[in-house]
């Protein structure tokens, strides 16, 4: 299952949404990823959504939340995404 | 040798950024240079610089450490070949003034202290020391938000920091100061500025070799190991230096800056009480519109930037406050909006050199503006023709009287 996720991630848009569907999922699942090389550390994600960004010991993004993010999150989520200078954090949705 | 300059200049080839005007609301001018064909202006004034004015130039500036170096981060001087002659020639600031590969170990030593679950530590002092200078004039209905307040608290948080003596904060001001405020327009000021703090911390780190401390940085930084070698009590000095210069007039400078605005915003005061959660988005957008730090860089090779024939050896000046107020990026962007839903701002800068500090002057804003506004809820400007602003690398309030 876990694999099935992670190849959806990697397909392009219209294929995922439709890969999407068929888990009957639906359109409510969301990930996020780090990049972690472009990461400087800003920790705006961490302000914008304490619950899905934390820091690592230098300071930098860490993800707090392995998988999909409750959908309680997915608007913060997107903030932190949109916050981030180094445009390091993706969504996938 | 008596006339005063009667031309007005043309910011797009020779903008001053010690005009008078310029200090004091640089915001049109930036305008003006970011919205003609030519968004990067040049001037021959302060040793020549270009000065980008759009989000896009400055970040890909900001990231491109390998065209535009870290040799000179101020935005005048001499050509960097001379920056470091005098007394304690080894001694630069890094890991402000490092280029790659020093610049990663440089950097990767301090970055611990400065992780956010390492500063949170010191924001019951801060907020302490907030509320002893308030109560230095609460009961007199008038202040000077900027002298008697902003200034004081982030230089008492770096001594602190750093383990030296927070009572000689009117001292260490002093020197700061001089480096980045008269000493740009002054190099004798500025050599002497930095012999002083270059003096102080020899001794200090004299001392700690002497009588090591516990939980001390001076003394972690002067054991510290890079590939099992100690690192050299020059890059020690330096850090010193940094910590200072870095950590003071910037902090206080947004400090000051924010107090001006919420001074005229009532609103925005009332937002922040009815809605506590809003803080750390405010101090976010606050930081946004009134980003202090203008950063240099030296060219490295002739290149031809945006169709600017840049040479090597020119400075390049990376307002982050120009990139802040960029319409292409932020909508609205002279609105102070603590809604704003997505706000990448530079005031810390981009890439490898981003502010180490931010976390720690994300607080000290934090808790600064908090305490003021839980003692002094309702207040306003004195006379809004009296505020005086610093400018040029750091801008912020100097003297900014307010009522309550
Ligand atoms: C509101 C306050 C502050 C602002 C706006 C600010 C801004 C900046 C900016 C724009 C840079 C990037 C320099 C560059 O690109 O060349 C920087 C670097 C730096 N700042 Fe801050 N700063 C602030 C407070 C502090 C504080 C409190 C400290 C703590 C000592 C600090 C320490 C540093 C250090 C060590 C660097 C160098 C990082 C590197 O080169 O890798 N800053 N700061
Ligand atoms: S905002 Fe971006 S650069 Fe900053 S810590 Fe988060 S992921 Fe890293």
């Amino acid at each position: 299952m876990t694999g099935g996720l992670i190849a959806v991630g990697m397909l392009p848009a219209a294929a995922r949404l439709r890969a999407a569907l068929c888990f009957g999922k639906g359109t409510t699942s969301m990930r996020v990823t780090l990049n972690y090389a472009a990461c400087h550390g800003h920790q705006s994600c961490a302000i914008a959504a304490p619950e899905v960004f934390g820091a690592d010991e230098l300071g930098n993004a860490v993800v707090l939340i392995d998988g999909d993010l409750p959908e309680a999150l997915h608007a913060k989520a997107r903030r932190a995404a949109g916050n981030c200078p180094e445009h390091a954090i993706a969504i996938e949705e | 040798m008596t006339t005063l300059d009667p031309q007005p200049i043309d910011p797009l080839t020779d903008y001053d950024i010690f005009d008078r005007a310029f200090v004091r609301d640089p915001f049109p001018v930036m305008e003006q240079i970011r919205e003609s064909e030519c968004p990067i202006a040049h001037t021959e004034r302060w040793g020549g610089s270009w000065m980008p004015t759009r989000y896009a130039d400055i970040v890909a500036i900001a990231q491109e450490f390998e065209t535009f170096t870290s040799r000179q981060i101020l935005v005048t001087g001499p050509p960097p070949a001379q920056v470091f002659e005098g007394p304690y020639a080894g001694v630069a600031a890094p890991p402000i003034s490092s280029d790659p590969p020093e610049h990663h170990w440089h950097r990767r030593l301090i970055l611990p202290y400065f992780a956010p679950q390492s500063i949170a530590k010191y924001e019951s002092i801060t907020s302490d020391w907030c509320n002893q200078l308030i109560d230095r004039f609460i009961d007199q209905g008038v202040a000077d938000s900027a002298a008697d307040y902003a200034q004081q608290i982030p230089v008492r948080v770096i001594a602190h920091m750093l383990g030296v003596p927070t009572d000689m904060s009117d001292t260490f001001t002093g020197w700061v100061r001089g480096v980045l405020e008269a000493g740009l327009m002054d190099q004798e000021v500025r050599l002497a500025a930095r012999k002083n703090i270059l003096d102080f911390f020899r001794d200090q780190i004299a001392d700690r070799k002497a009588n090591p401390r516990e939980n001390d940085l001076i003394t972690n930084l002067l054991a510290a190991e890079v590939d099992g070698e100690k690192v050299p009590e020059d890059y020690v000095h330096g850090v010193c230096n940094l910590m200072l210069v870095a950590g003071v007039d910037t902090t206080w400078s947004s400090i000051g800056a924010s107090l001006w605005h919420l001074a005229q915003h009532p609103e925005h005061r009332q937002q922040l009480r009815d809605d506590p959660e809003l803080w750390p988005a405010a101090v976010e957008e606050l930081l946004r519109a009134y980003a202090p730090v203008t950063m240099a860089r030296i060219v490295d090779h002739d290149i031809e930037f945006q169709g600017c024939p840049m040479k090597a050896d020119d400075r390049v000046l990376m307002s982050f406050s120009a990139a802040n107020r960029d319409p292409r990026q932020f909508e609205n962007p002279d609105v102070v909006d603590f809604h704003r839903e997505h706000n990448r701002h530079v005031a810390f800068g981009a890439g490898i050199h981003r502010c180490a500090g931010s976390n720690l002057a994300r607080l000290e804003l934090r808790v600064a503006l908090q305490t003021w506004l839980a003692r002094i809820p309702e207040f306003e400007l004195a006379d809004p023709s009296a505020v005086t602003w610093a400018g040029g690398q750091v801008r912020g309030t100097r003297q900014c009287a307010v009522t309550f």
